[in-house]
């Protein structure tokens, strides 16, 4: 019976869980539903007179999957003097993708009330579906298909 | 006996959905590549036992390797039954009596070429009957007033050829070079060869209405090649084809610090020049191999944006169709079988590539697009 209880409160809010990692000072996050893995950095190869913020392909377990350096795509913050150490692979309508981060922290259940959507900022415009807070956090939470539009340069 | 063998071989047959297939050979592709991978690290500790169960290892991948293959190959009849019917209608349509003849349909293709195959071949088909005489035309000549059109494929090697010869009158070399001369594609007739003819008639600029150079582009999309020969009899169509696109053998080079591979089948030749050979030609660097002129490509300056420094260079010299390039490269490896992969839509953009192959030491190797460098000279 109680089990039952916990379910009824589930469903009135539904709970999104998000993946949240780090890229320079930012903690960024995506729905776990598109994390395929994350990947230490390999050896990355690149592919002349491609677009700036693909980095280059690497293999991951015999696949040829594309690696973005997302601070090339969505102006982060970002020094460059923390080399980026992990790949995080996104899965989508079967197609493979690696972002570059820093650290890959953990996943934050939260609710579709829960995020900020006013706090949309011009620099990461449609990219961005709106801010998590957790405590003192602040998580920019990614609209992944516009940002995978925007490196297939669709958008 | 032979009969029930038959019935049983075509009870023995399934379908198969083509992802299952495609994933099967992604996996064998990993094997093929952690087999090369083993071997390598191995290969300094000599225990008898050991090489004899890495040469065992050896024999079940390229076996197996063989087999998945085969299982995406399909024969040519699987398109060719429906061209004897095709060919029937447009010979009526156009007046003329054709024989067709059909030889070796159970050469087996791959089937995203056999896919891509249908098309060409019609049209070619169609503009091997309109090549014809008409009864009454053939009478006047001498010849029976049924022309004959036939199509054979056959294995050659690595490759597949897939001939259509028909006996009917072959274009003549006075008109095609008149009217490139009108198209102002050639400046004279002279030095206008069978060779010339081939470059011009499946040239878009030539004549686009004709569907030749469709064909071409078609088949240029499989990695395949068209011919046109004229013979005693008549003329024929002759295409080339790969066996399958998955695997190649290709040439890898190095570039910097990249490995680089050329499809073999682009490969004229390979040799060492010095600097000083590059002539330049209205600001063109152009190098002379045996009497021809031929386009020079520093592939480091066009990848990465540097000139190659050294005075002794490593060149390799491309041919698609009649066009040649030589593309300048930092040393030459050796030749290998790859197994091509999508780059995937991210990178769909980047005509360079036709796709990158996975290395025995696990790093990628990019393949050069021969043709898209050879349109841009």
């Amino acid at each position: 019976m109680p089990n039952n209880k916990t379910q009824e409160v589930q469903n009135q809010e539904k709970v999104i869980e998000i993946l949240s990692f780090v890229i320079g000072k930012q903690e960024f996050g995506i729905g776990v539903d598109y994390v395929e893995l994350v990947n230490e950095r390999t050896e990355i190869t690149p592919v002349p007179n491609s677009k700036m913020f693909i980095e280059g392909v690497m293999n991951l377990r015999g696949r040829i999957v594309p690696v973005v350096d997302l601070t090339k795509l969505m102006t982060i913050e970002y020094n460059g003097e923390e080399e980026f150490e992990n790949v995080l692979i996104l899965k989508t309508e079967g197609a493979e993708v690696g972002f570059f981060v820093n650290e890959v922290k953990e996943v934050v259940r939260t609710t579709e009330s829960e995020i900020d959507k006013g706090a949309r900022t011009e620099q990461f415009d449609n990219k961005v579906k709106g801010i998590v807070q957790k405590g003192k956090r602040l998580i920019l939470y990614l609209d992944i298909e516009e940002v995978l539009k925007a490196c297939e340069g669709l958008a | 006996m032979a009969q029930e063998k038959n019935a049983n071989k075509k009870e023995l047959s399934i379908r198969v959905d083509i992802d299952k297939v495609n994933q099967l050979m992604d996996h064998m592709a990993e094997l093929v590549i952690a087999r090369s991978q083993l071997v390598d690290g191995l290969k300094e500790q000599s225990k008898k036992d050991l090489n004899e169960d890495l040469s065992q290892l050896t024999r079940i991948t390229t076996d197996l390797q063989n087999i998945v293959m085969k299982i995406r190959m399909l024969p040519l009849s699987t398109i060719s039954d429906k061209f004897p019917r095709k060919v029937r209608d447009i010979a009526r349509n156009s007046g003329k009596n054709v024989d067709f003849k059909l030889a070796g349909q159970d050469t087996e293709l791959d089937r995203t070429v056999i896919e891509q195959l249908s098309e060409p071949i019609m049209s070619l088909l169609e503009y091997s009957v309109n090549m014809m005489e008409t009864p009454e035309e053939r009478k006047k000549k001498g010849k029976g007033e049924n022309g004959l059109l036939m199509l054979k494929a056959s294995n050659e090697g690595s490759h597949v050829r897939i001939e259509m010869f028909n006996d009917g009158k072959p274009m003549s070399r006075s008109d095609i070079a008149n009217k490139a001369i009108r198209a102002g594609l050639i400046p004279d007739e002279s030095r206008f060869n069978d060779e010339e003819i081939n470059k011009l008639i499946f040239d878009a600029e030539y004549d686009e209405s004709s569907p030749l150079f469709k064909v071409k582009e078609t088949l240029e999309d499989v990695h395949g090649q068209i011919f046109y020969e004229r013979s005693k009899n008549g003329s024929r169509f002759v295409l080339q084809l790969p066996l399958t696109l998955a695997i190649i053998q290709a040439l890898l080079v190095q570039l910097k610090k990249n490995i680089f591979a050329v499809p073999i089948v682009n490969v004229e030749s390979t040799l060492n020049i010095d600097r000083n050979e590059i002539q330049v030609v209205q600001s063109e660097e152009v190098i002379v191999i045996r009497g021809e002129i031929i386009p020079v490509i520093d592939l480091t300056e066009k990848f990465f944006a540097e000139k190659n420094p050294d005075d002794e260079l490593h060149i390799v010299v491309v041919r698609e169709g009649n066009k040649k390039a030589a593309l300048i490269v930092d040393s030459l490896i050796g030749q290998e079988d790859i197994v091509i992969k999508s780059l995937g839509p991210l990178l769909k953009d980047i005509d360079d590539f036709t796709g990158g192959a996975i290395l025995g030491d696990g790093s990628i190797a990019l393949i050069l697009d021969t043709m898209n460098f050879l349109n841009s000279v």
